[in-house]
């Protein structure tokens, strides 16, 4: 039973995957969700259904997904406790990457807000050492920094990965544009922009 | 063709230089640029390998073969089909390009690698080792620097005895990371090298401020290059020639076929004042070639002179990082200035790279904006020169309107077209010194593309007025369409037959305004609502490909109600 809504732990596995295509492309597709679970198109079209049902998913008639605000704000939580609880477990305990990646995948629909909470003070106090990790968007113009985090799923990862952008690599800001403009930044001797909110996502510890 | 013939593949990252290959082993002419998305669809071609006729295939530029526009669709499905890969990478980036080099190794296919741009790798304080990397990947490797064609003959030399390969099967993106991880340590050593002036251009020209400054720069340095070499060409070289040459030529002509006859109405036309009057007179040897060479070439050949320029340097995407703002409130993101762009030349390549976009709705929304705000470098030239003789402050309100419409019927369909538009993603390339040679191939490519695809329609244009006047049948359908022309737009109930012809040609569509004798109000009612009614056949074709009937029909009938009320708009309150 899961202690966010009372959906089903496979319904907010959906729920992430649609978030993660959304965060990536503005929008899922049913294809893209069953190719990546590795499932039956008509598995994802009844699950969409049902968390439509639900009002926390919309489609257009091109069939793209999208979440609406509360789906949006229940994926947000489930992928909040999904980065806490794998952060703890890479950074604290010390599980690999994609161990750690998968059990957060099951612990996170099981577990208590008040768990999430105190692990999230714990895994702070284990770090309090290190430095800083700031979004891209805080930089200044000029600054280094090295690619520490990424806020979002594996879809954002691959999306950043084409253009160089990876976790450990070394990037300089060029410049952002005002309004919450495009963010540019220096990686493998080559300008690479990307809006705003792609550019929140990607925390950096700087030099 | 026989069923076996073997095809080659060249495949790599947006702008990496697939294209100049590509024309240098099949000698076909295809767009070439310097930025990533240039081809959008691919091109086919042949080369002789061991004597044998095999086919080259110029694939767009894909990152990765799981694909997010439409572009990188093209791409990752005709790697199926392929029977040897070349894969293009570029030399100075190669941590980033090694990525589509595994995945492609994974498939199988006999493949070679072109380590392109190496020329650049030098002043970019890179230095890579060809053999070893040849032998880290199993692959042979071959330096090229394309454009100035250094490296072609190896490569091809490579590519007849590139054999099969066992297939290794995927990795998975980590182990992928840390193979290129590996082959960089053992292949590429990275110096320190010092900013070039171009590379301190790039970094000033992305910043807040200066970054704006260079672009008004620009943008008025281009209008006025566009405009001085335009007028100068039509002042000084082509209205002469037309006016004193070709016209005693061709009254002589209109003597033998008699004024009146049948056969005079088609080939020369009406004789205003006893003489040819080329913008008038309406016949195939008169007016049916003094607007394509005359009135729209000179405006043509200045107008790819600038942005061919702009193109081949790398300018572009960095307009579109400068607009990204300006561009979501449209729906759209900064990119898709690059189409709308493309646009102002001719909207049918427009509408085709408006494929770099990634969701359908910002293609439908691109597409839309530029068939109806976005006039076209041929009906630019037709209203400059129309208009021109009232004053150049007329010119300004038909451009003013038209892009005043575009952002109005931009926000309107961010707000009321349904989907979602993705945020700006792009990389941005380095500013290059264009080469003269890839300048003036596609210069010439472009121009000879606009005589050989315009004139023959524009040709049928003028027949069809000629032949529709003598008959009737225009006085026919002004009457039909007085209460649209006349009551909603001010109009003489002849302009009606002008926007019948737009559907041909906007251009032939704007030189039959002159003989109605319009007032300087009509005139800028009636160039508004020919640049924004209906597109022309050719970009109507590409917009139902590009976009299927369905959407197609949206977009027309949103073009039709916006020209109806922006021309009756602009009939009510322009003085």
């Amino acid at each position: 039973m899961s202690t966010v809504g009372n959906l089903s732990e496979n319904l907010e596995d959906y729920l992430e995957r649609i978030f993660d295509f959304v965060e990536a492309h503005g929008f899922a597709k049913v294809s893209d969700i069953a190719k990546l679970k590795n499932v039956k198109m008509s598995s994802v079209n009844s699950a969409v259904q049902r968390l439509t049902k639900e009002g926390l998913v919309v489609h257009d008639r091109y069939r793209h997904i999208n979440l609406t605000g509360s789906g949006l704000k229940l994926a947000a939580e489930l992928k909040r406790r999904h980065v806490v609880i794998k952060d703890f477990l890479t950074e604290v305990v010390g599980v690999r990457d994609s161990i750690a990646d998968k059990d957060a995948c099951g612990i996170e629909h099981h577990v208590h807000p008040e768990t999430v909470n105190k692990l999230i003070k714990y895994s702070n106090e284990c770090r309090s050492d290190s430095k800083e990790l700031i979004p891209l968007t805080q930089m200044k113009s000029g600054e280094h920094g090295t690619v520490k985090a990424l806020e979002g799923g594996d879809q954002f990862a691959n999306k950043l990965a084409s253009l160089g952008i990876r976790i450990g690599k070394r990037i300089t800001k060029i410049s952002s544009m005002v309004l919450r403009g495009p963010v540019v930044i220096s990686i493998n001797r080559r300008h690479v922009a990307m809006g705003f909110g792609m550019a929140k996502k990607i925390l950096v510890e700087t030099e | 063709m026989s069923e076996n013939t073997k095809r080659i593949l060249l495949m790599g990252n947006p702008n990496v230089g697939k294209s100049v290959i590509f024309s240098r082993l099949t000698g076909v002419h295809v767009a070439i640029s310097n930025y990533p998305g240039t081809t959008v669809e691919f091109a086919k071609g042949y080369m002789l390998l061991d004597g044998e006729k095999t086919e080259v295939i110029d694939v767009p530029g894909t990152y990765s073969l799981s694909p997010s526009s439409k572009a990188e669709e093209v791409a990752t499905k005709m790697v199926r089909d392929g029977d040897i890969i070349i894969n293009v990478v570029d030399s100075t980036n190669l941590e980033r390009n090694l990525y589509l080099t595994l995945s492609l190794i994974g498939l199988g296919h006999p493949m070679v690698v072109a380590l392109n741009m190496w020329d650049e790798t030098a002043h970019n304080g890179v230095s890579i080792d060809p053999n070893e990397l040849s032998s880290c990947l199993g692959q042979p490797v071959i330096p090229t620097t394309a454009v100035t064609g250094e490296g072609i003959k190896e490569l091809a030399v490579a590519i007849s005895s590139a054999a099969a390969i066992k297939a290794v099967g995927d990795q998975t993106d980590e182990e992928k990371w840390s193979s290129i991880g590996e082959i960089l340590s053992k292949c590429q050593t990275l110096t320190h090298h010092h900013h070039t002036f171009l590379q301190r251009l790039e970094d000033i020209a992305i910043k807040p401020v200066s970054g704006l400054l260079i672009a008004l720069i620009i943008l008025a340095a281009g209008f006025w290059i566009t405009r001085f070499v335009g007028e100068g060409l039509i002042n000084y070289a082509l209205d002469p020639f037309f006016n004193s040459m070709l016209s005693p030529l061709l009254m002589k002509l209109s003597h033998i076929l008699r004024p009146g006859s049948l056969v005079h109405e088609i080939v020369i036309g009406k004789l205003i004042g006893g003489t040819i009057d080329f913008k008038q007179s309406f016949g195939l040897l008169t007016t049916g070639i003094y607007i394509p060479f005359a009135a729209v070439l000179p405006y043509i050949i200045s107008f790819y002179l600038v942005l061919g320029l702009l193109e081949d340097v790398g300018y572009l995407p960095r307009v579109a990082i400068l607009l990204d703002n300006l561009m979501h409130r449209l729906g759209l993101h900064g990119y898709a200035i690059i189409p709308n762009l493309l646009g102002l030349g001719c909207n049918v390549p427009g509408l085709l790279a408006t494929r770099v976009l990634e969701s359908t709705r910002e293609r439908f929304i691109a597409s839309t904006l530029i068939s109806i705000a976005v006039p076209c470098a041929a009906l630019q030239a037709m209203i400059i020169g129309v208009l021109g003789e009232r004053g150049m402050r007329y010119i300004a309100i038909v451009y003013g309107i038209l892009f005043i419409t575009w952002i109005a019927i931009g926000a309107l369909m961010n707000r009321f077209v349904k989907g979602f538009s993705p945020t700006l993603f792009i990389e941005v390339p380095p500013l290059r010194w264009p080469s003269p040679h890839m300048f003036f191939k596609k210069f010439r490519m472009r121009i000879s593309g606009f005589l050989k695809e315009a004139i023959p329609i524009l040709l049928l244009g003028i027949l069809i007025v000629t032949i529709l006047y003598s008959f009737g049948i225009f006085n026919y359908l002004a009457g039909l369409a007085a209460p649209l022309v006349k009551g909603v737009w001010g109009l003489p109930p002849d302009a009606a037959s002008a926007i019948i012809i737009g559907f041909l040609r906007k251009d032939v569509a704007i030189g039959m305004l002159t003989p109605l004798s319009l007032t300087t109000h009509q005139l800028v009612v009636a160039c508004t609502v020919l640049a924004m009614f209906f597109p022309c056949i050719a970009s109507f074709t590409v917009l139902l490909k590009e976009l299927g009937t369905k959407l197609m029909l949206l977009s027309s009938g949103i073009m039709i109600s916006v020209a109806v009320l922006v021309g009756w708009i602009v009939n009510l309150i322009m003085p």
